[in-house]
């Protein structure tokens, strides 16, 4: 049965990021001059420490947390203000799937360091320069990103039985085997990789449950979580990652899977 | 050995080989044109290809009025200016307000399961993959400026209302650095029950303009199309207004 949500008639409800609840009137029509409030994706705010030696040091201490970020360094921003920061990440090609983990990578990197900043009083974080780096020296430039989100967020902290109880809701599917491993921003995030005989099979059963929101418990409990669906070679067929600290939310899927994760961008000629 | 018919046989082996292979690339480009439209959402479109620089994209786009979208259970509704090099290529920017239903996380630009909402995001696409940026919930009946522009370091940007929004990507593809389409348009993601407007332009704001590494300005119709995806009259988008001068609307009505 369709559930059909048909907005209340003149208003709306907008919830700000300090939990507030905003009404505007639906029928003035104005032109914005302001950016929009910023949102909050985790459950709690709390106060993150603030740096205790230099912005360089906080910048290599986040990267030794996530595999594959290396070499940190700030440098001068063009066009924009803030702090632009520069870092590698190693990859072992430049296809979609492999692109997709390394823009999740950046992406817990880039929500951590934007956060410890600010907690400390310094240059907002405003422009990442994340460049994939596959094992023979070749560079892909990619950019990067931060949401407009608070940035004090509090995600919920990885414990053994958290763990545990990932393991048990995607072992019990019987779809292939699963491995789970911990990257750090400032919080813990974590990473499934499932290996399946049969990946399309897996992943149209694991969206079907709800994707990230069924393995987690909620999309945005942790914050990063990730989902890696894997064929028997070890080639990645799927990507779902949320960086929830960034705002940030990354997807691939191999074309014969026919899905589609992201808004559409179909050819047009001429 | 008959060498004539050895020759017949491996001439006819040729020409099927030649309509094999003339089949194969037909099927090929067929597949790569027209795949990812079958599983595209449903859009209208309009772009421009033409000969000029294409080094950024505006418009303002609104929000609709609160009581004018409707939405269906997990569904998704977009409105946006992007610039792309080549679709096939797989690298895109794009900024605009997105409403939806959300539910698990069935496409990128959800971020979680937060019931409606109305946000702005920024999409990015590069080497086929897809991350989308939560640039802060939205109002309804409001005009954003929605920006996409290269700059003179080739990191294309977003920006929201003038200021930058954080986000940023780069390529070196077939139009080189630059974007060889922009595009405005309005997407709907799950192909179900809805209304959904997506506005542009307008008296007294920003029209639908092209950025040529000068200068600003709005887009004429020549090397200027107008597309519906799936095609009309399956497609639920029609498009309404006066170009450019008017408030034009991609209109998804699926009753």
């Amino acid at each position: 049965m369709k559930r059909i949500y048909v907005a209340i008639v003149g208003f709306a409800a907008v919830l700000t990021a300090a939990g507030v609840i905003v009404v505007i009137g639906g029928s003035a029509i104005a032109s914005s001059t302001q950016g929009p409030p910023p949102d909050q994706l985790s459950a709690a705010r709390g106060p993150i420490a603030p740096i205790s030696g230099s912005a360089a040091a906080e910048a290599a201490r986040i990267a030794t947390g996530i595999n594959g970020i290396a070499n940190p360094r700030f440098t001068g921003g063009t066009n924009t203000s803030g702090s632009e920061v520069a870092f590698d990440v190693a990859v072992p090609s430049f296809t979609g799937g492999a692109t997709a983990e390394a823009m999740w990578k950046a992406d817990i990197y880039a929500g951590a360091l934007a956060d410890s900043l600010a907690a400390s009083n310094l240059p907002l974080l405003t422009n990442i320069d994340a460049t994939l780096v596959r094992p023979d020296g070749a560079r892909d430039d990619i950019g990067g990103g931060v949401g407009n989100v608070v940035s004090d967020q509090r995600f919920e902290d990885v414990t053994p039985s958290v763990i545990a109880g990932v393991h048990s809701r995607v072992d019990q599917l019987g779809l292939g085997s699963t491995q789970i491993s911990i990257a750090r921003g400032l919080q813990d995030a974590v990473i499934v990789v499932l290996t399946s005989q049969n990946p399309n099979a897996a992943v149209a059963t694991l969206r079907s449950k709800g994707g990230l929101d069924w393995i987690f418990g909620s999309a945005t409990a942790y914050e990063g979580e990730f989902l890696d669906v894997r064929d028997a070679a070890g080639d990645i067929v799927y990507v779902d990652g949320m960086a929830s600290r960034d705002g940030a939310h990354v997807m691939w899927a191999r074309p014969d899977l026919g899905i589609q994760v992201g808004l559409g961008t179909p050819p047009l000629k001429p | 050995m008959d060498v004539s018919n050895s020759c017949v046989t491996r001439l006819r082996a040729l020409r099927s080989n030649r309509r094999f292979l003339l089949l194969a690339v037909v099927a090929a480009t067929a597949t790569a044109l027209f795949t990812p439209t079958a599983l595209a959402n449903d859009q209208g479109i309009r772009y421009y290809s033409g000969g000029i620089t294409k080094q950024g994209v505006r418009s303002t786009i609104w929000t609709p009025n609160s009581s004018e979208p409707s939405i269906g259970l997990g569904d998704a509704m977009f409105s946006s200016v992007q610039t792309t090099d080549n679709v096939l290529n797989g690298n895109m920017m794009q900024i605009g307000p997105l409403y939806q239903d959300a539910m698990g996380t069935s496409f990128d630009c959800q971020f979680g399961n937060n019931g409606l909402t109305l946000k702005i995001v920024t999409e990015v696409q590069h080497n086929g993959a897809y991350s989308c940026f939560d640039n802060g919930s939205a109002s309804w009946s409001t005009g954003y400026l929605s920006s996409v522009v290269e700059g003179t370091d080739h990191y294309w940007r977003s920006y929201l209302n003038g200021a930058f929004t954080n986000i940023r990507t780069q390529w070196s593809s077939t139009c080189g650095n630059d974007a060889c389409q922009v595009r405005a348009m309005g997407e709907e993601v799950s192909n179900v029950y809805g209304y959904w407007p997506a506005k542009f332009a307008g008296s007294g704001s920003t029209q639908w303009q092209l950025w040529n590494g000068s200068n600003w300005s709005t887009i004429g119709t020549t090397d200027m199309y107008v597309a519906y995806l799936p095609d009309q009259p399956s497609s639920h988008f029609s498009l309404t207004g006066t170009y450019p001068t008017g408030i034009w609307s991609f209109i998804y009505s699926n009753p």
